[in-house]
């Protein structure tokens, strides 16, 4: 009865999604009714605020720059085919402040200070810290979880900000500083960016800005973002606890070389898997921006996809977006395996160095991606 | 236990108002607990458990792992509900008061955790003056007084700035054991306080456990299965396998006991009532032999 037990695991894990949802739920009010204390003793609040707003604050800015920078790269490039590399500062601009600004800082904001977050939580929770902290009649939620909720709150949309604000500055760098495009026209059609759609006024390409942005640039650094926090931190973790429940001593007692069995297959299987994620990510976001596009907005459809297929080529587009994923593979993995193979060998060791793989490699990843960007255009 | 009679009752003011040590336990009951019954999954953990624990008395609760020792004492602490039967606290009953009241009770107990659970986020000073500066109104200065002596109390006053991760397992227990007296509960729950110990640390430890208990005039519940170095400080026994009690006793009376369980669990034996095997098929069977 395979065919039963499919459908009997469906719903079962449909049961228990749902449940989580309603206890998630639950929580978050709990946690909004147990706030007065937070506010009143705000202090709190402030020392949630250093570590979760202020330590995030390295990652958010160096991201921001080299985001912006790239886009100052991809967005010159795109503009010079419709001859408006004057519109380059409100690509830039707009791009940042309606779009990546808030979405790579959040994807960033959860992987350093959400990860950190859960992990501190959770080590109270398994050392017994909560249990004790409720035996002191101390209410846990109300110490421990409401601070860290609003410091989060506070803290996101002034991360978002400076993210947007950092990156505009990268996004002169290279157009004004590096390629040359004109200071004036930069920041003039910035500050006159909200008519930028209609001086724009190729609702057409839409197609080909969505494949090309997706295939060259956010395919393999969102993919890699994503699969840093969910593979790289998960390998971390795995042999971290490894190494402080001495299972890997253990390996090497019994003369079987750790390196050989436990790190390299799944360096292997991350740069295997890293550039096959992120076709399927870009893949996904085209028919994505088809839905939108053409579905729910009305953009030609014929338009949409010949405009797409004349504007991405295969070797300097696909090509060097599967490059670039194939070097992000490398460096995560790598990163994340060498992490959880040096953490000290404590459950603080391995959570610290589970939210250092994701810090790490998402600098390198965004690093990585603008000096990849200027090698391949340098190339054309 | 003539030993620390001797030292240790007549240390402070207390010792004119304590009743002297008797084995019947005579003493009206801080802690009692009446039929007992807990189910967990359809599975019964605790059944029809009686207990007392007489005022200013230091009681252990000895078994196994799992026998379900630690889940007696989260009934006490108020965190779980009986199936059945209740546990009284100081005339309270635990499981019908509300959060509040909960809270209002805990204030008066004192609870040890395994590991001693200290906040790894705060110096040994802010995890003794974590409840006081929670729960009182109490200007720094005094806090900061109350702090020392408390960490005095335990050998351990050098120590204060220092984090939890700089302490040898050992000082880390203590600092706990000042941090659950912080505001001297009326009654101190201990959950297995000698896991992990070197000797040294075992002997300090059991030695502070039976003083403070003697100097704050309070009552002490010792979940463990370290039979010498309890049986060397309790005044009474319970012992416990599969959710029930299987012997009570002072600890004279444990040591002499003649039940077979009670026997190999104070001997250490390998064989007896519980097996050295865990129940299998047949052997010759499992390894496919055949005739």
């Amino acid at each position: 009865m395979p065919a039963v037990n499919a459908i009997k695991g469906i719903g079962h894990r449909t049961i228990n999604a749902v449940w989580r949802i309603g206890v998630a739920t639950r929580f978050f009010m709990l946690t909004l009714t147990h706030s007065g204390s937070g506010f009143r003793r705000f202090h709190l609040i402030i020392k949630e605020l250093f570590s979760t707003g202020v330590m995030s604050l390295i990652i958010i800015i160096v991201a921001g720059l080299f985001v912006g920078m790239v886009l100052g790269l991809q967005g010159y490039e795109t503009l010079k085919r419709y001859g408006s590399e004057s519109a380059l500062g409100s690509m830039v601009a707009l791009s940042l402040v309606r779009e990546l600004g808030p979405v790579v800082a959040a994807l960033l904001f959860a992987s350093r200070a959400g990860s950190a977050m859960t992990a501190e939580i959770g080590l109270m929770r398994a050392t017994e810290q909560i249990s004790a902290m409720e035996m002191m009649a101390v209410n846990p939620i109300a110490r421990i979880v409401a601070p860290r909720f609003w410091a989060g709150v506070i803290s996101m949309p002034l991360l978002a900000a400076l993210f947007s604000a950092v990156g505009v500055f990268g996004g002169y760098l290279v157009g004004v500083v590096q390629i040359g495009v004109d200071e004036g026209s930069f920041w003039s059609q910035m500050q006159a960016a909200v008519d930028f759609r209609e001086d724009y006024g190729s609702e057409s390409a839409l197609g080909s800005m969505v494949a090309l942005s997706l295939v060259r640039e956010l395919g393999p650094v969102v993919a890699a973002l994503l699969f840093a926090s969910r593979a790289g931190s998960a390998m971390t973790a795995e042999i971290g606890l490894m190494r402080a429940t001495e299972q890997i001593s253990a390996m090497e007692m019994m003369a079987v070389n750790p390196i050989a069995r436990i790190v390299a297959p799944r360096f292997w299987a991350g740069v295997i898997s890293m550039p096959l994620l992120a076709a399927l990510f870009s893949a996904v976001g085209v028919f994505g921006g088809y839905l939108v596009g053409v579905v729910q907005i009305g953009v030609d459809e014929g338009s949409f996809w010949s405009q797409m297929q004349a504007a991405v080529d295969f070797r300097e587009d696909i090509l060097n977006g599967v490059i670039k994923s194939f070097a992000f593979g490398i460096v995560v993995t790598v990163i994340a395996l060498f992490e959880g193979y040096d953490a000290p060998p404590t459950a603080e060791g391995v959570s610290g160095a589970t939210t250092r793989t994701v810090v790490t490699s998402s600098l390198a990843i965004l690093m990585l991606d603008f000096v990849l960007t200027a090698i391949m255009f340098r190339g054309t | 236990m003539a030993r620390y009679v001797e030292n240790y009752r007549c240390a402070g003011l207390e010792c004119a108002l304590l009743i002297p040590w008797i084995p019947t336990l005579s003493s009206p009951a801080l802690v009692e607990i009446r039929d007992l019954n807990f189910t967990y999954d359809k599975r019964p953990v605790l059944q029809g458990i009686n207990m007392v624990f007489p005022k200013g008395k230091l009681v252990a609760i000895m078994g196994l792992s799992g026998c379900g020792k630690t889940t007696l004492l989260r009934h006490v602490g108020g965190a779980l509900k009986p199936t059945k039967g209740y546990v009284k606290v100081d005339g309270r009953v635990m499981h019908e008061l509300d959060q509040d009241g909960l809270y209002a009770m805990r204030r008066k107990m004192g609870m040890l955790f395994q590991f001693g659970a200290l906040f790894t986020d705060m110096s040994v000073y802010d995890n003794v003056a974590f409840q006081m500066r929670e729960h009182t109104d109490l200007p720094e200065e005094i806090i900061h007084d109350m702090v020392l002596m408390k960490l005095h109390a335990v050998g351990l006053r050098g120590t204060h700035s220092l984090m939890p991760s700089e302490l040898s397992g050992g000082m880390a227990r203590r600092v706990a054991l000042a941090r659950t007296v912080a505001l001297d509960p009326m009654l101190i729950m201990y959950d297995e306080p000698f896991a992990g110990l070197d000797p040294i640390s075992l002997t300090v430890v059991g030695d502070l456990i039976r003083r403070l208990n003697d100097a704050l005039g309070a009552t002490s519940i010792i979940v463990t299965h370290d039979v010498q170095e309890s049986l060397k400080i309790v005044d009474y026994v319970y012992f416990m396998a599969n959710g029930v009690i299987e012997a009570e006793g002072t600890p004279d009376e444990i040591r002499a006991s003649d039940k077979e369980f009670v026997h190999q669990f104070v001997h250490g034996e390998m064989d007896g009532p519980v097996p050295f095997h865990y129940p299998g098929g047949d052997y010759r069977q499992d390894l496919n032999l055949k005739g």
